[in-house]
């Protein structure tokens, strides 16, 4: 789960990690008070979990209290990236003498966490890697890492003795967070050195493992309204994992696993359909669970055909075949389907698709499947499908 | 010969008195697999289906040879049961559970090169050596005793080229689900290493997707060794767009790495034969094989 700038800073407070002075602020009113609390110039920083935000206009530098209200509504009533500003952080301006870049995230090619550091931050990681290759460094972290790991990363540049402690210990209570939270990503950038000498995390970007929500509660994170649509959103609920494709994509897609949903989407458009969706029904499928997502794809006004490709491995080809019988029956779906299934207690599921007067591609390829698809399409089939 | 399981492999479920662990257990008994003992805390002196349940790993092998375990637990309680099969010696564990934390994954793939473990997964099929036996949840009969070798990050993937080349008369030396998520224990290349010490194994197919940096890296050992068996590949994904996360396979299409077409260029310029779609991929194998 992404956290919101102000959710990570709320965390790195936590581990001690400096931030800015600031607030969110619910309306106008409280961003006045709040503002006159800290006399100084400001930032107003949209709350949103795309970045690149200030691109567009999401961060708005306010020097006095016109400027501030002149901008509040602005910040406020924005959509960046399709997102909704539901939040505004307001902040201390930092006096930035210098600026770096510090970020922990799992590489699958280490099998592990990496610390990735440089001495000059402020723009995306890939732009620092292409700008200043010589100025990066990074290095594989472990459960157990002790202060003077990260002041011997730190060697290879020349910073002051001060600045390399401060980093060091930057760095320690990034680690400690990163593993205590269950972090997939975190990044502080820029990390700034102000006018004292301190450093703070000016920016938060945050990534807790979704597969870890279970015991990280106590971060009480705010619930996402995630920018979905509403067939994303029942699919969500129901358990599935459901991309749409575009609009104009005509023929609909069920697969159990992702990787066979992508070649399955793959084998669409090789065989001259346009694929609606990527969906995966994921395991444990119950008859409800297909349910819900054959009535997903076809509620899809584009889709004129359905592909279900499916296995009984870890699901069970009965229930799933249930599930079609259900949703074809409670939603009266007339679009053209063709199911490729087979594993563990197929022949009942086969029989069950077969009263429905299904095709079946019992033992031949997603290709096969695909290909009887389209031609039932052109075939005329399609007459009967509904308009709606 | 096969790859890491065969008919002489005894097998421990872990978590087997639950719903997946007691089909499973039936499951594997059908395919004749030497399912010796299971484990599960506080069920310890029940029978499933025939098969002893013990309280811990240790209790288990007191009384049984074990050579693999398969992990059916939820997820929280992975990263226990894993450490204590690999504690304990255990020398195959085949993590089927998905949606394990990372950082769980991390510490396990870990602690297994320490421990001179092997792991496979989380989040897989396990593994087949069709005709002899299986550590994994695959529906057995769709798989058959032959000379290729596969290896696959996608579990349903597995079961539908392993299915196609069946139908067609071409049978298995042993298939093996990798895993789909971004931490995993057995790669692609450790994989390929244990193929190329398998005499029966004449030929690979490498079914790779998007995401990740898993199939490049294969692609370079394939071409640093001069890999000398021959090996078909199949990329998921093509024509996912990008920047958009399909499913939990860990299949995010960012940087110049990763995406289908950095694969498949790869693979190419290491002398693998790649595939549009599975469909040629067996026609291929027809025609050379």
């Amino acid at each position: 789960m992404k956290c919101y700038e102000y959710e990570g800073k709320k965390i790195f407070k936590d581990y001690n990690i400096c931030v800015p002075k600031g607030q969110l602020v619910k309306n106008e009113k409280k961003a006045v008070d709040f503002f006159k609390e800290l006399s100084t110039p400001c930032v107003l920083k949209a709350q949103v979990l795309s970045g690149k935000r200030g691109k567009v206009g999401g961060i708005k530098f306010v020097d006095n209290l016109i400027e501030l209200k002149n901008n509040y509504e602005k910040v406020k009533n924005m959509k960046i990236y399709g997102e909704k500003v539901k939040n505004i952080l307001l902040e201390e301006k930092l006096n930035i003498k210098r600026e770096f870049y510090l970020g922990i995230t799992i590489d699958p090619s280490v099998k592990g966490p990496v610390i990735i550091f440089s001495s000059e931050g402020g723009m995306d990681i890939e732009k620092i890697a292409e700008k200043y290759p010589g100025e990066i460094i990074q290095y594989n972290l472990y459960g157990d890492m002790k202060k003077y790991n990260f002041y011997d990363m730190l060697s290879s540049f020349n910073f002051d003795n001060k600045l390399m402690l401060r980093l060091g210990d930057v760095m320690n209570k990034l680690t400690n967070l990163f593993f205590e939270v269950d972090a997939s990503t975190v990044e502080i950038n820029p990390l700034v050195l102000n006018e004292k000498d301190l450093l703070i995390a000016a920016d938060s970007k945050l990534v807790i493992d979704n597969s870890a929500l279970f015991r990280q509660q106590a971060l009480n994170l705010e619930k996402k309204s995630e920018n979905i649509s509403p067939f994303t959103k029942r699919a969500k609920e129901a358990g599935l994992s459901y991309v749409p494709l575009e609009k104009k994509g005509n023929v609909g897609s069920i697969a159990g696993g992702a990787g066979l949903a992508m070649a399955t989407m793959d084998t669409i458009r090789y065989c001259g359909g346009r694929p609606a969706n990527f969906l995966d029904v994921g395991g444990g499928v119950s008859e409800g669970k297909m349910s819900e997502a054959l009535k997903i794809v076809a509620s899809r006004k584009n889709v004129r055909g359905i592909i279900i490709n499916v296995f009984g491995g870890i699901n069970n080809c009965e229930f799933m075949a249930k599930g079609i019988e259900k949703a074809i029956e409670e939603d009266k779906i007339e679009k053209e389907i063709v199911v490729k299934m087979r594993g563990h207690f197929q022949e009942r599921g086969w029989k069950i698709l077969e009263k429905l007067n299904i095709p079946i591609i019992k033992h031949g390829t997603t290709e096969e499947a695909v290909e009887l698809l389209m031609r039932n399409l052109e075939g005329g089939q399609s007459n009967n499908v509904s308009s709606s | 010969m096969s790859v890491l399981v065969d008919e002489n492999t005894n097998v421990l479920i872990q978590g087997i008195t639950g719903s997946q662990g007691k089909t499973h257990t039936k499951l594997m008994q059908e395919y004749n697999v030497n399912l010796v003992a299971g484990v599960t805390p506080g069920k310890g002196d029940e029978k499933i289906y025939g098969v002893p349940v013990y309280n811990t790993v240790m209790q288990a092998k007191n009384e049984h040879q074990i050579d693999a375990s398969m992990i059916l637990v939820p997820p929280p309680f992975v990263y226990s049961a894993a450490c204590e099969a690999i504690e304990n010696g255990i020398s195959l564990v085949v993590i089927i559970t998905e949606h394990v934390p990372i950082q769980d994954s991390v510490k396990i793939t870990r602690l297994s090169q320490k421990k001179n473990i092997t792991v496979i997964g989380p989040n897989t099929i396990g593994i087949i050596s069709p005709g002899k036996g299986k550590v994994g949840i695959m529906p057995g009969y769709i798989y058959s005793e032959g000379n290729i070798g596969i290896i696959s990050r996608s579990g349903t993937l597995t079961h539908e080229i392993s299915s196609n080349l069946t139908y067609k008369n071409y049978g298995q030396s042993t298939c093996i689900g990798i895993g789909g998520d971004p931490v995993i224990g057995l790669d692609f290349i450790k994989a390929l290493k244990l193929f190329l010490k398998d005499p029966e194994t004449e030929l690979v197919v490498l079914i790779g997707e998007i995401g990740g940096t898993n199939e490049e890296m294969a692609a370079r050992y394939i071409k640093n060794t001069n890999y000398p068996k021959p090996i078909y590949s199949f990329i998921a994904g093509q024509t996912a767009p990008e920047g958009k996360k399909m499913g939990h396979a860990g299949a995010i299409v960012s940087k110049d790495m990763g995406s289908a077409q950095s694969k498949i260029d790869a693979l190419k310029d290491a002398g693998v034969k790649t595939f549009d779609t599975l469909e040629e991929l067996i026609k291929s194998i027809e025609i050379n094989f």
